[in-house]
C-alpha cells in the first residue's frame, strides 16, 4: 500500500516536471520573454489542472533557487557591489512608496469591498508569500483570502510582466 | 568541467547554509552571496554554460504552476472583483514606482521595473535574467524589499492589524468581516 502510495507521488512529481520542462523548453525555442519561468508555469499547471494533486516538493524549488543563485553571484564584480551600494537609498525609498501603495489598496478594499482591514492589509503588501500567509493567520485576517491574493500577484506578474515590460520599454525606447 | 562543480559545489554550500539561518531569499541569496565571494576573491573569472539558468528557472516556474489548482482558483473567484483590485493596484505601483526610478536614471528600464515589480524574489530574477535586466541588481533591489517588509510587519502592520480588529469587535461586525 504504501509502495503504491509513494510510486503514485513519484509519478506526479515526474508529471510535473515533464509538463514544465516541455512548456519551458518550447517558450524558450519559441524566444518568447522569459520563455523558460512562463513556460514552465504553464505546462505544469495545465498538467495540474489536468490531473489535480499534491504540488511539487519543496526541494525542487529550493534547487531552483540555489541554481538561480548560483548565476546571480557569477555575474559579481567590484564595479557592480558599488552601484549597489549607490542605489541602496533611492531603492529603499522605491521600497518605502510601495508600502505606502499597499497601504493606501487595504484602505480602498476595506471601505469599498468592506473587506476586514487585518486581510485588507495583508492582502495587500508586496512582501514575500509565506511570511504574510504565517502572520496574516495570527492577527486574525483571513488567511485563505490573503493566500489566494498573493499567488495571483506572483502569477500574474510572472505570466504577464516579461510581455508587459518588454512591450513597455520598446514604447519607451521607440525601438 | 571542474569550474561547474566548484561553482555549483559553493552554490549549495552557500544556499544550505542561508537556509539554516533562516536569511530572507534564504537558499538564492546564500548561493548568490557565496558564488559572488568566489568570483571577487579568484585570481580569474568562473563560468558555467547558460543551461544551468534556464534549469533554474524552469524548476521555480515548475513550483509556481503546481501550486495554482481548481481550489486555489475557486478560493480567488469567491473574492474576484476585490482581489483583482488588489492584484491589479500592486502591480500598477510596481510599475509607476519602477519607471520612475529608471526615469530618475537610477538603473535601466529593465532592471529598474523588474527590480521593483511586486513579484517574487526568485521569479523576478529568473524573468530578469533571462531578458537580459542585471540580475544581481534586480536581486539586490528585491533583499531590500522583503527585508523592509519583515521590518515593517512587526513594527506597524501587525498591531494596525490587531487595532483593526478590536474595533470591529466594538462596532459588533464579526472577525474576519463582513464577507467571510
Amino acid at each position: 500500500m504504501t509502495l503504491l502510495v509513494e510510486r503514485e507521488r513519484i509519478g506526479r512529481t515526474l508529471m510535473l516536471l515533464a509538463g514544465a520542462f516541455t512548456g519551458g523548453l518550447a517558450a524558450e525555442a519559441l524566444r518568447i520573454p522569459a520563455g523558460a519561468v512562463l513556460g514552465a508555469v504553464l505546462g505544469a499547471l495545465a498538467v495540474n489542472l489536468a490531473r489535480p494533486g499534491p504540488r511539487l516538493p519543496r526541494p525542487f524549488r529550493e534547487v531552483g533557487k540555489i541554481l538561480l543563485g548560483t548565476v546571480v553571484g557569477l555575474s559579481f564584480a567590484p564595479e557592480l557591489l558599488a552601484t549597489v551600494g549607490e542605489l541602496l537609498v533611492p531603492v529603499a525609498v522605491g521600497v518605502v512608496l510601495m508600502i505606502m501603495a499597499g497601504l493606501g489598496i487595504s484602505v480602498v478594499l476595506h471601505r469599498v469591498f468592506a473587506w476586514d482591514m487585518p486581510t485588507a492589509l495583508y492582502a495587500s503588501t508586496p512582501g514575500g508569500l509565506s511570511e504574510l500567509a504565517v502572520t496574516s493567520e495570527e492577527v486574525g485576517a483571513r488567511m485563505h483570502v490573503v493566500v489566494a491574493v498573493h499567488t495571483v500577484r506572483v502569477i500574474a506578474i510572472v505570466i504577464l510582466g516579461p510581455p508587459a515590460l518588454t512591450l513597455l520599454i520598446r514604447l519607451w525606447t521607440g525601438g | 568541467m571542474t569550474d561547474t562543480l566548484l561553482v555549483l559545489a559553493v552554490g549549495v554550500f552557500g544556499g544550505l547554509i542561508g537556509s539554516a539561518i533562516r536569511m530572507p531569499g534564504g537558499s538564492m541569496l546564500g548561493a548568490m552571496a557565496a558564488v559572488g565571494t568566489l568570483q571577487l576573491t579568484a585570481a580569474a573569472r568562473y563560468d558555467i554554460a547558460a543551461q544551468w539558468a534556464v534549469l533554474g528557472q524552469v524548476l521555480v516556474g515548475a513550483v509556481i504552476g503546481s501550486t495554482l489548482d481548481r481550489r486555489m482558483i475557486a478560493s480567488f473567484r469567491a473574492v474576484l472583483l476585490p482581489g483583482a483590485v488588489a492584484v491589479a493596484g500592486t502591480l500598477l505601483a510596481g510599475v509607476v514606482i519602477g519607471s520612475g526610478f529608471a526615469i530618475l536614471g537610477f538603473a535601466d528600464p529593465l532592471t529598474s521595473l523588474f527590480g521593483l515589480a511586486p513579484g517574487g524574489m526568485a521569479e523576478m530574477t529568473a524573468a530578469a535574467i533571462s531578458l537580459g535586466a542585471s540580475g544581481p541588481l534586480v536581486a539586490s533591489m528585491h533583499v531590500l524589499r522583503v527585508v523592509a517588509v519583515i521590518v515593517v510587519l512587526p513594527m506597524f502592520l501587525r498591531p494596525a492589524a490587531r487595532r483593526a480588529l478590536r474595533r470591529q469587535a466594538g462596532n459588533g461586525v464579526p472577525e474576519g468581516g463582513r464577507d467571510a
